[in-house]
């Protein structure tokens, strides 16, 4: 959450799915009810960890992210090494290159598609659905990162076994 | 031409996969029941996904129209 705003999505309605500042941690997040006028069936949350920081990978994870939440999946996305430090604060929209898969006959087609910045997509997806974005705890100590160092599209800090938690009896997708 | 009047005609030709989905759902939000939207796509992506979506919002698909080179996916907000 920004800094001053803990607690509210984009739209400034209250999201239960924020984790309280400072305080204990909720272990299974409740549904937002102002999204049910989207899609109101109960779903089985998604869980992405996201590991690379290159563009490609954050596309392909963003719009999962975007895809699940739209269909009325929680989804919860965990950032751990390479992935975290593409969310700094001022350096998201950064060039953070291709993952090494990339030929160098794909990496302009990939450079020139027309889609939308994958900060953009996670923006959507937050704005449309219930998608909480946590940060790594071990990955923010080995960067010396705290919160007001990420984008404020991330919720909060956690370890793994809140994660794993949240993440409950969904999927894990490890990209 | 489709036999339900059309409230708002969203031209996402060109908008990449899942753009012109994301833009349907913006318009059934902030629209009234009863009231149908055209959705123009030239994403392939939105022949599955439109309807899938739909469904699953429980909106109401009226009509899926091939256009030259685009797809009219006409929706009415039905809650």
């Amino acid at each position: 959450m920004p800094d001053g705003t803990p607690g509210t999505g984009l739209d400034g309605r209250l999201r239960p799915s924020a984790p309280l500042r400072g305080g204990p941690q909720p272990l299974l997040r409740l549904c937002d009810p102002a999204k049910t006028q989207v899609v109101d069936e109960q779903e089985k949350p998604i869980s992405l960890v996201l590991f690379s920081g290159t563009d490609d990978k954050l596309n392909a994870a963003a719009v999962l992210t975007v895809g699940a939440a739209a269909m009325g999946r929680p989804v919860n996305v965990f950032l751990q090494y390479y992935a975290l430090d593409a969310f700094r604060s001022g350096h998201v929209t950064a060039d953070h290159a291709l993952s090494s898969e990339a030929t160098a006959a794909q990496a302009p087609v990939v450079r020139a598609h027309p889609g939308q910045h994958w900060s953009e997509l996670f923006k959507q997806a937050k704005d449309v659905g219930e998608v909480n974005i946590q940060a790594c705890a071990l990955s923010m100590e080995m960067f010396h990162l705290k919160q007001a160092d990420l984008d404020p599209m991330v919720d909060g800090t956690e370890g793994v076994a809140a994660f794993m938690a949240s993440a409950s009896d969904g999927q894990v997708v490890f990209i | 031409m489709s036999a339900v009047q059309v409230e708002k005609t969203i031209d996402a030709r060109g908008m990449a996969c899942p753009g012109p989905l994301m833009n349907l759902i913006g318009a059934i939000r902030q629209g009234q029941v009863g009231q149908a939207f055209d959705v123009l796509s030239s994403d392939a992506g939105s022949k599955t996904d439109i309807p899938a979506w739909v469904a699953k919002a429980k909106q109401e698909l009226v009509e899926v129209r091939e256009d030259e080179g685009f797809t009219h996916f006409v929706v009415r907000k039905a809650r």
